[in-house]
């Protein structure tokens, strides 16, 4: 039993460190949020039932993004098929089955994450500058709406890119996760 | 049976895709122009530029604010719990080491770091003269009177115990009270093949193997099978469907007592060692000099004779892929890799470099792929290269 509890553990990690992305990975689909949350349980609960080995973190990914589309687009699938014979509809249907959006969406909601994770790791004043620069606030904007000197902005950016940099220089994040075998 | 595996080459895209996502965000942390290069023909330029645009939007931000608030990872963990609670007593119908590890094919990470300089297109080796074909399921199977009956997906054979339908060889479900009469299958180079013996018994055979058995058991007596030589997965009628009756798996070199479970043996001819790796339930195994009891996830290592057996943890997901069609590798030396991949296609294999011989490769490959296909992605890790002329693979 010691070991099933390990195996809910290391699914929970899996859980935790994607099912943000994939709802809004899936909402792109599916446009509504608990639609799209309902999807990516389901996509879990498969995992968990079928017990698939994910060795590394990005093949938990591929893996996962692939599923959640699948799973999406059968939804759609099932709600669509009555008013299919409008044209903008089998258009619209068409490009959310292209490999095109696939991609599209995954580094919409990979890279909002990697910069999310980039600025989280700042001290705050710092976070704050770049959360406003990345919302296209010019470098006089921040001054004013944070109350301090142009060339503290400046400053602080520079801090921040030197903080960042190891972040995302390294490309990939290694993470062992293994599901079933602890299961006998 | 459910096998889930990711194509490599798709696995490759994957790669390509966060790598380029890491440089964007690279670049629009620091405010740069969209000049990330994403070494990869998989997203447009238009798309490019949209995603540009939307991750230089403020209201794109805050909208993905307002979703990710309305997300509560840690409530939607309960439901989530509760719903594999509900599926738990499903899951144990599950063949519980059927699911595939997802894995990379490469020198661990190194290849993927390097893979957008590394990435070369190679010539096709399709263009190049190749007789290589998949194996398929074939066997000879040599009856009590020492007839030879070939079998592969065209036969269709009904014999006086047993019949040959799709793919499957069924023996009829009867004691036996007289004497033992043995079958044999051979399984070629480049074959795999299904039998059902009449306990009930079943047993995958993997290329190059041999298995003799009676076409009826006895009652009262140990029902007994030789695996001569090759690779077997045995999934074992129970003994208590049996009377008691034993099951045992003899070889040269040790022989395995079972009471009802599933498991895999090795002892091929020109291995150093014979492996056993026990899937289910529990088994014995007894050498000349030692007697191991086997327990699920174990692999017993027989080295010969003067030796004693070896116990080993595994994952027995890799001593069994080959059962459900694909290749399973983890840190596997490309020679030991190449021996393998021969046997099933029926090919030579010839190193010019023997460094390589000790290269170290894990990933998924389908067993059912053409060789073409195998070879590519396997050189898409930038480390080896394939020649193929006729029959033979060469590896440069």
């Amino acid at each position: 039993m010691n070991d099933s509890n390990l195996d809910i553990n290391e699914f929970k990690l899996l859980y935790k460190a994607l099912y943000p992305s994939l709802c809004l990975f899936a909402k792109s689909y599916l446009s509504d949020l608990q639609a799209s949350k309902d999807a990516v349980q389901e996509v879990f609960v498969k995992v968990w039932e079928k017990e698939i080995h994910f060795i590394e973190m990005n093949a938990a990914k591929s893996y996962l993004y692939t599923a959640v589309k699948n799973k999406c687009l059968d939804v759609l699938k099932s709600k669509y098929v009555r008013v299919m014979d409008s044209q903008s509809t089998i258009e619209e249907f068409e490009w959310l089955e292209s490999d095109r959006f696939f991609y599209k969406e995954i580094i919409h909601v990979e890279t909002s994450t990697l910069i999310e994770k980039a600025t989280n790791s700042l001290p705050y004043r710092c976070a704050q500058i770049i959360k406003l620069s990345l919302k296209n606030y010019s470098n006089q904007e921040i001054a004013d709406s944070l109350s301090l000197s142009i060339n503290t902005v400046k400053a602080q950016k520079k801090i921040a890119y030197k903080k960042m940099r190891p972040l995302l220089k390294e490309h990939y994040h290694f993470l062992l996760l293994v599901m079933a075998s602890s299961n006998f | 049976m459910i096998v889930l595996t990711v194509e490599l080459s798709s696995m490759l895209d994957f790669k390509e895709i966060i790598a380029y996502c890491k440089s964007l965000s690279n670049f629009i942390l620091k405010g740069k122009e969209n000049t990330a290069n994403p070494h990869t023909d998989l997203i447009t330029k238009e798309d490019q530029d949209k995603l540009f645009r939307d991750f230089n939007d403020r209201n794109y931000w805050a909208e993905r604010e307002k979703i990710l608030g309305d997300i509560d990872v840690v409530e939607d963990w309960k439901a989530l719990k509760s719903k594999i609670y509900f599926s738990k007593s499903k899951k144990q119908n599950f063949l519980k080491y059927a699911a595939a590890a997802i894995l990379l094919i490469g020198f661990g990470l190194g290849v993927f770091y390097n893979l957008p300089d590394t990435f070369k297109t190679t010539e096709d080796p399709s263009a190049l003269g190749n007789n290589i074909v998949s194996g398929s399921d074939k066997a000879i199977l040599g009856l009590e009177n020492g007839e030879e009956i070939e079998l592969s997906k065209e036969t269709v054979y009904k014999g006086k115990n047993s019949s040959f339908v799709s793919n499957h060889l069924l023996y009829t479900k009867d004691k036996n009270t007289g004497e033992l009469v043995y079958n044999y299958l051979t399984i070629p180079r480049g074959g795999k093949f299904f039998v059902e013996l009449s306990d009930g018994t079943q047993v995958w055979l993997n290329s190059e193997s041999k298995l003799k058995y009676p076409v009826q058991f006895i009652a009262g007596q140990p029902r007994t099978v030789e695996l001569v030589y090759g690779e077997a997965y045995f999934n074992v009628s129970h003994s208590t469907q049996h009377d008691g009756d034993s099951f045992i798996v003899k070889q040269k070199e040790q022989e395995l007592e079972v009471l009802g479970t599933e498991f895999n043996i090795s002892a091929y001819k020109n291995d150093k060692a014979l492996y056993t790796t026990l899937v289910e339930g529990s088994v014995a195994i007894h050498n000349k000099h030692s007697s191991k009891v086997l327990k699920p996830g174990e692999q017993a290592v027989n080295m010969g004779s003067d030796n004693d057996l070896v116990i080993t943890k595994v994952d027995v997901n890799y001593a069994i892929a080959w059962k459900d069609g694909i290749f399973l590798f983890r840190d596997e030396p490309l020679q030991a890799m190449m021996h393998q991949l021969s046997r099933w296609y029926d090919a030579e294999v010839d190193f010019e470099n023997d460094v390589k011989k000790n290269y170290l490769f894990s990933g998924t490959l389908k067993r059912e792929d053409d060789i073409q296909t195998l070879l590519q992605n396997l050189e898409k890790t930038g480390e080896v290269t394939f020649e193929i002329k006729d029959k033979k693979i060469m590896i440069k």
